[in-house]
């Protein structure tokens, strides 16, 4: 995918190199050449200027971008000019990182195509993995959806997943399953564990002790989880 | 059929559900077999193998020190150990 990033502070920087690493086409504006450097090198292209500016955004092709991320907060009245006129020129889909709650008020009202807290998104997610029993993890892949890894409920057990139809009766799908298997050691001969991934087809059937790897709205996501 | 002899056919059983992922059938079979003789190596072995796979570490963690408390020198049993520790981190 091509990203266009605007503003390299911290929140930036980082995006900018975990899209790259990631294989994703970068491009890093920033008015200030030393935020820049941070990036240079690991980005495809960095451009020094102002992108409040119709002509840079123009030059930039900023329709041509799969995303245009304005992640400056120092400077309200940029990140909002930036995305208007993002939206005004037809970028395909924004995402603006927001610094107050009016901040994000103005922002729904340009139409921005996702808002972000990173602090508070980062606060609630360390908390709600903080308060769980297990050590699972969850990826939120949009607002109000995720993967998350959630124990097999004891009833799903010897089951399949066609039999469970976990898509029409909870809204979920099951990408994955983390599965403890007994194991043979070919030296030894001695049984042990091991831990497989296992994509599953709809003849599979659930074990105990299986960790689902599911995609599905927090609240689905939250039903299933009352069943543990 | 001696004692011994049931003992084991207890434990061949259990050990042939456990491969077959019958883990609630393996676990009682294998908790008989410990009311009969609380120090058998395989019943603790398996049984910390089982709760390993039903994700109940602290229990799996009991077993296996009680196996090791036992047979120190163990060398499945502290890889199993080690393998433990190493998915709580």
């Amino acid at each position: 995918m091509n990203f266009c990033i605007i503003g390299m502070g911290l929140f930036g920087s980082y995006l900018a190199r975990e899209l790259s690493s990631r294989g994703h086409r970068v491009i890093a504006v920033d008015r200030n050449e030393e935020e820049l450097e941070k990036v240079e090198g690991v980005v495809d292209d960095v451009l020094i200027a102002d992108a409040a500016s119709e002509k840079t955004l123009q030059d930039l092709g900023i329709q041509d971008f799969d995303w245009v991320l304005v992640t400056i907060t120092e400077d309200l009245e940029s990140s909002i000019l930036i995305a208007m006129l993002a939206k005004e020129m037809g970028a395909r889909r924004v995402l603006v990182k927001a610094a107050s709650e009016l901040h994000a008020r103005i922002l729904e009202k340009l139409g921005v195509d996702w808002i972000v807290f990173p602090e508070r998104e980062m606060a609630r997610r360390i908390a709600e993995t903080l308060q769980r029993k297990g050590p699972f993890d969850f990826l939120e892949l949009a607002p109000g959806y995720r993967i998350e890894e959630i124990k097999a409920p004891p009833g799903f057990s010897g089951k399949t997943l066609r039999e469970l139809d976990l898509r029409r009766q909870y809204g979920i799908s099951v990408l994955a399953i983390r599965r403890y298997v007994p194991r043979v050691e070919e030296d030894t001969g001695e049984v042990g564990v091991e831990e497989k991934v296992v994509v599953p087809g709809p003849d599979d059937a659930i074990l105990e002790g299986d960790i689902l790897v599911v995609l599905g709205s927090v609240e689905d996501l939250e039903r299933l989880r009352a069943m543990l | 059929m001696s004692e011994k002899e049931s003992l084991q056919e207890l434990l061949e059983e259990a050990k042939a559900s456990f491969m077959m992922h019958q883990y609630s059938v393996a676990r009682k079979i294998l908790e008989m077999v410990l009311e009969k003789e609380p120090r058998n190596r395989d019943a603790l072995y398996y049984l910390a193998m089982i709760y390993m796979i039903l994700r109940d570490q602290d229990q799996a963690l009991r077993y296996l020190n009680e196996l090791l408390r036992h047979y120190p020198s163990d060398e499945a049993a502290q890889k199993l150990l080690s393998r433990l520790q190493r998915d709580r981190a």
